[in-house]
């Protein structure tokens, strides 16, 4: 009865009907144009883990569970990441919203579904997504060494100070003392000692040869020596010294002009006196320029001169045996006195030493485990689990053309149906028994 | 467009009505607008009776006293008596006796109605009334409330209005005996002439057969 009542009152409207399908098929092409179809695009991250079945590559520990992917891919990090390689306008939340990731427990392949308005866009979000995902992966992945290096490297920095401080230590205690830098320190100095006592008898000998020597050469050799070397050393001064050269020069003229004027004049010739006068006087002073240039300038001969400087090299040398004898029992002094206090220096030196070797076998033993540790992290880097399985190449419509169209039509349908009982509904008209008997309040008994 | 049965139609609502009533009745048919069909239904009605062989008086309401605001004055006479000259029709079609139409009064008592309806029961099977508007009409409401039954003509499709529902409080008040409502097709009431003068036959034509003007009616329809 109520499919008939249904029937009849399709039929009554049925010119509604069909105009209200009319009108909205007419729409439709109007509206599908309005309306921006949305689309998807799917890239996909592959996760390589320890339930991943047939995989050579497996670690023991999953960074990740699987089930937590759809999270770290939706994580703010990752879209903001994305978001910026893309230089993309929207914001993070509302790029969010267009994203969507179902990780399956069976399966290690997790698809990044991605749904917009812009096709190209799309395409590009949804690789973007999966890089950025294996990026992030990827550093979670080498996070967890990130701690044990950091606290290795802290360890180092421990031991590395505590080597230096005990390096100091025994730095200045070498100082205050070399040989306790040794571990044979009282061999090395009993050995310098006699070293230095050796050296100090050879160096004495030295002196008191040197000091003889000198002696020798300053006074005895040197009275004989210089007698027999007087003539040569004046005659060399003379000839070195230019004023008494310069007089005698002057002389010798002189004297010569004498004898050329005697030979051809008689003692009557008038410039003979003062001519025999000016030779006097010239050799005068030539004999005192040769006593002023021997008493005065000694050095100008080289043979005084080598005299002296032998006296003086004798003399510097039983000097210079003096000084190093001097030396010398300075430092055998210091080297008995080192001996004396070895004792206590020794054990502190030995003592700093042994901390020092145990601190160097605990930084060796704590590199050994940090180049481990990076060895490690960059291995679970390398191998992070994740990568790109599959980059999106399109965008389709989320929503097939025939799926859009079905329920365009059927939504049609219902507002053509809809709008006829509306009408149905809204018209006073009487049309049924049950309206008159409404109206009059009696019952219908015929219909013409 | 589909042909409609309206003799069909009217030979159902016929035998309802035959079946509602007994002994010689008198029907009056009024509604509660000119238009809703009830010159239509009564013309029909009597000629659907006499196709069956009943012997039957169509009272028709002249011009002036149908229109229920132009009704005329009601006679200060009012014992005044119902005429009973009486046209009588052709072979098959129910006699005609038109009340309001020239030289003859227009307003009528109660008491008046039931003597001249008292003289139709002893002479007709059926008397029907055609009553037209009651509603502002003091002769057609006696014609009413005096018949043994009243039929409602309502015009199938239109909106309902505050005078349906003051017609039905009328009746009710005036004490009439309403039998039911009989809805009219609009077409049927389109293509029907009641007839505008005392000497035309409810139906137009003067076809021997008595259900020959409405099958004519239907064809109009039909054709319309």
């Amino acid at each position: 009865m109520k499919l008939r009542s249904f029937g009849a009152v399709l039929w009554q409207r049925r010119f509604l009907i069909a105009g209200v399908i009319v009108v909205a098929l007419l729409c439709v092409p109007i509206l599908t144009k309005m309306i921006a179809p949305t689309y998807e695009a799917t890239s996909e991250v592959s996760y390589v883990g320890s339930g991943s079945a047939g995989n050579t590559i497996s670690l023991s520990n999953a960074i990740l569970p699987t089930s937590d992917l759809p999270q770290l891919v939706l994580s703010y990090a990752v879209i903001a990441d994305a978001k910026q390689a893309l230089n993309l306008h929207d914001s993070v939340d509302e790029l969010r919203l267009t994203t969507s990731v179902k990780a399956s427990p069976h399966s290690n392949v997790v698809p990044i579904v991605v749904r917009m308005k812009d096709r190209s866009n799309a395409v590009l979000f949804a690789n973007a997504l999966a890089d950025s995902t294996v990026h992030h992966y990827k550093e979670i992945a080498a996070r967890q060494y990130d701690d044990v290096i950091s606290h290795i490297r802290a360890q180092l920095d421990g031991e590395r100070n505590e080597i230096r401080t005990i390096d100091a230590s025994l730095q200045q205690a070498v100082q205050l003392d070399s040989f306790v830098g040794s571990s044979d320190a009282l061999d090395t100095i009993s050995k310098h000692l006699d070293d230095l006592e050796v050296q100090r008898g050879t160096a004495y000998a030295t002196y008191v040869a040197d000091r003889a020597a000198a002696s020798a050469q300053a006074s005895g050799t040197s009275d004989t020596d210089r007698a027999g070397l007087a003539s040569a050393i004046h005659e060399q001064v003379l000839t070195n010294d230019l004023t008494y050269q310069a007089v005698k020069t002057a002389q010798s003229k002189d004297v010569a002009e004498l004898a050329a004027t005697r030979a051809g004049y008689t003692d009557s010739f008038p410039g003979l006196p003062g001519l025999v006068a000016k030779v006097k006087i010239e050799t005068k002073a030539a004999d005192q320029a040769a006593q002023q240039a021997i008493s005065e300038h000694p050095g100008n001969s080289a043979t005084y001169a080598q005299v002296v400087l032998n006296e003086h090299n004798a003399a510097a040398l039983a000097s210079g045996d003096k000084a190093r004898v001097t030396a010398l029992d300075h430092d055998i002094s210091i080297a008995r006195s080192r001996l004396s206090d070895l004792p206590h220096v020794g054990v502190r030196a030995d003592l700093l030493r042994l901390q020092r070797d145990s601190a160097s076998a605990a930084y060796t033993a704590l590199d050994t485990r940090y180049q481990q540790t990076l060895a490690d992290r960059a291995q679970a880097a390398a191998l992070g689990a994740a990568f790109v399985l599959d980059h999106a190449t399109m965008a389709a419509p989320r929503i097939p053309e025939l799926a859009i169209a079905t329920v365009l039509a059927a939504l049609i349908l219902l507002l053509a149906i809809g709008v006829a009982y509306a009408a149905e509904a809204l018209d006073p008209r009487i049309r049924t028994a049950a309206d008159v008997e409404d109206l009059y309040g009696m019952p219908r008994i015929g219909s013409v | 467009m589909k042909d409609i049965d309206f003799i069909g139609r009217l030979g159902v609502t016929r035998a309802r009505i035959e079946a509602a009533v007994s002994g010689a009745s008198v029907l009056a048919v009024t509604s509660a607008l000119r238009t809703d069909g009830s010159t239509f239904l009564a013309a029909g009605l009597a000629q659907s009776l006499c196709s069956v062989g009943h012997e039957v008086l169509l009272v028709r309401m002249g011009e002036g006293s149908t229109t229920d605001r132009t009704a005329p004055v009601r006679s200060r006479k009012a014992d005044r008596e119902v005429p009973v000259s009486v046209r009588e029709g052709k072979s098959g079609e129910p006699d005609t006796l038109y009340l309001g139409w020239s030289g003859s009064p227009a307003s009528y008592s109660l008491e008046a109605a039931q003597a001249a309806f008292a003289r139709f029961r002893e002479r007709y099977a059926f008397t029907i009334v055609d009553a037209t508007v009651v509603l502002g009409n003091g002769t057609a409401l006696s014609l009413a409330r005096a018949a043994d039954g009243v039929l409602i003509a309502l015009e199938k499709g239109r909106s309902g209005r505050e005078v349906d529902r003051e017609l039905a409080k009328v009746l009710r008040a005036a004490g009439a005996t309403t039998l039911g409502i009989v809805t009219i097709d609009r077409r049927a009431i389109k293509s029907f002439s009641g007839g505008s003068e005392p000497a035309t036959l409810p139906l137009r034509g003067s076809r021997a057969s008595a259900e020959e003007p409405l099958a004519r009616t239907a064809s109009v329809v039909s054709s319309g």
